[in-house]
């Protein structure tokens, strides 16, 4: 998962609503109909792979920037995996390996 | 424009059984054909202050009738039409008229996407909706039937129809099914109210329908903002509690009461967005009907 990179879904649309003051937003990605409640930690990830594909690393050192110094880093990294995973099984993002991996299995099944 | 109760229950029947009869029923013109005696006698009784439609075009077509074969002769039966699609298995003869607003219903919401379509039932005070979104036995059809006999207009008791751009909401009032408990409480209630007969042993147990009072449907035209947004719960026993819960789990609760979500999408999303940051949204629970009725008084007050 460390060196994997992160994109927001090539085939589909996310949208999401937020609002201050609360802990929770909710995600719909347009072609699926996907509809979830994140947590606003989510929605930062995703403005994050919004301005670019990144691994997890950097997504770390992007949000922590935003963070109040008292979170502490393992704690951080803890969440954006749990995050990053609810976020891929709503469809919202994807990483290289999987793409990968996926591309595999398809030329494999044509061979 | 003739109203159905100018003309004899007769006659109602003759054109229901014959070419058919078209009627006014909120936005919608529904083309309706019957030969089954208790449906002319349910508009009779239920529609009387709708208007009959002369124009040939209607927005549904519905036809209820006897299914073809011996069987009927020992377990009489009624299949729904809506043109010529059968989208239910039949039901049992004597639930001809629930049948009937079952399957309006069904038309409604699965062919009119102009509007977002919330499960929910639709109270307005001057141009303020009340939303009362809810599942089965939250006592949405209960509150609203108590509701429209102190003072606010019935829009609607089944679904709210939403127009997506000004989150307005087109009234269709139509009677008011009260099912099992709710039917006694709201007799007892408003006894005044019209009720029709009670059908037994339907697959959502004893049901009856309350007529929609005669002005709400005289302002079928007259759209209203939604203004409030209560989630009721009935609780045996229960003082009145009302909480207020996060935007984000209200938004959740209204796309999971949404027939048309998926087929909207993103429209469907940010209408419900919309509806969410522009109304007052809390859960409401309560167990006596008066107390909840005065409490929705006080919720008025605040306007």
């Amino acid at each position: 998962m460390q060196d994997r990179v992160w994109y927001l879904s090539k085939s589909d649309t996310v949208h999401w609503v937020e609002w201050a003051d609360e802990q929770e937003c909710v995600l719909h990605m347009q072609r699926s109909g996907e509809t979830a409640v994140v947590s606003t930690l989510s929605v930062a990830i995703i403005e994050a792979l919004k301005i670019q594909p990144c691994s997890i690393v950097h997504l770390i050192s992007h949000i922590s920037e935003c963070m109040d110094e008292s979170v502490e880093e393992q704690a951080l990294v803890l969440a954006i995996k749990s995050n990053l995973t609810q976020l891929q099984q709503i469809g919202a993002i994807d990483n290289d390996t999987n793409f990968i991996t996926t591309h595999r299995a398809a030329v494999s099944t044509a061979v | 424009m003739t109203l159905i109760s100018s003309l004899p229950t007769e006659q109602l029947y003759r054109q229901l059984s014959n070419q058919g009869l078209t009627i006014e029923i909120g936005p919608f013109s529904v083309h309706a054909r019957s030969t089954i005696k208790g449906l002319a006698e349910h508009f009779k009784l239920m529609y009387r202050d709708c208007s009959i439609v002369s124009e040939p075009f209607a927005d549904f077509h519905i036809n209820l009738k006897r299914p073809k074969g011996l069987r009927h002769l020992i377990y009489p039966q009624v299949d729904f039409y809506s043109d010529i699609e059968k989208p239910f298995k039949p039901l049992p003869l004597n639930q001809t008229n629930p049948f009937f607003e079952w399957g309006l219903n069904w038309c409604i919401a699965t062919m009119s996407h102009q509007f977002l379509i919330i499960h929910a039932a639709v109270v307005a005070k001057g141009n303020n909706a009340l939303l009362l979104p809810g599942s089965p036995g939250a006592g949405k059809s209960t509150l609203c039937a108590a509701l429209v006999h102190r003072g606010w207009r019935l829009l609607s008791d089944e679904m709210a129809l939403i127009d997506p751009n000004t989150c307005s909401v087109t009234p269709i009032p139509r009677p008011v099914s009260l099912k099992n408990a709710s039917i006694d409480v709201i007799q007892h209630f408003e006894p005044e109210a019209v009720f029709g007969p009670v059908f037994e042993d339907t697959h959502k147990g004893s049901v009856t329908h309350m007529k929609a009072p005669r002005l709400s449907i005289q302002q079928k035209n007259k759209e209203a903002i939604i203004r409030w947004v209560v989630f009721p719960e009935y609780h045996a026993g229960s003082m009145i509690e009302i909480s207020h819960p996060n935007p984000a789990r209200v938004l959740m609760d209204l796309v999971g009461q949404t027939f048309n979500f998926g087929t909207l999408g993103l429209t469907a999303f940010q209408t419900l967005d919309n509806i969410v940051n522009q109304t007052d949204t809390l859960h409401f629970r309560y167990s006596d009907l008066e107390d909840a009725i005065n409490w929705f008084e006080t919720l008025d007050g605040e306007g």
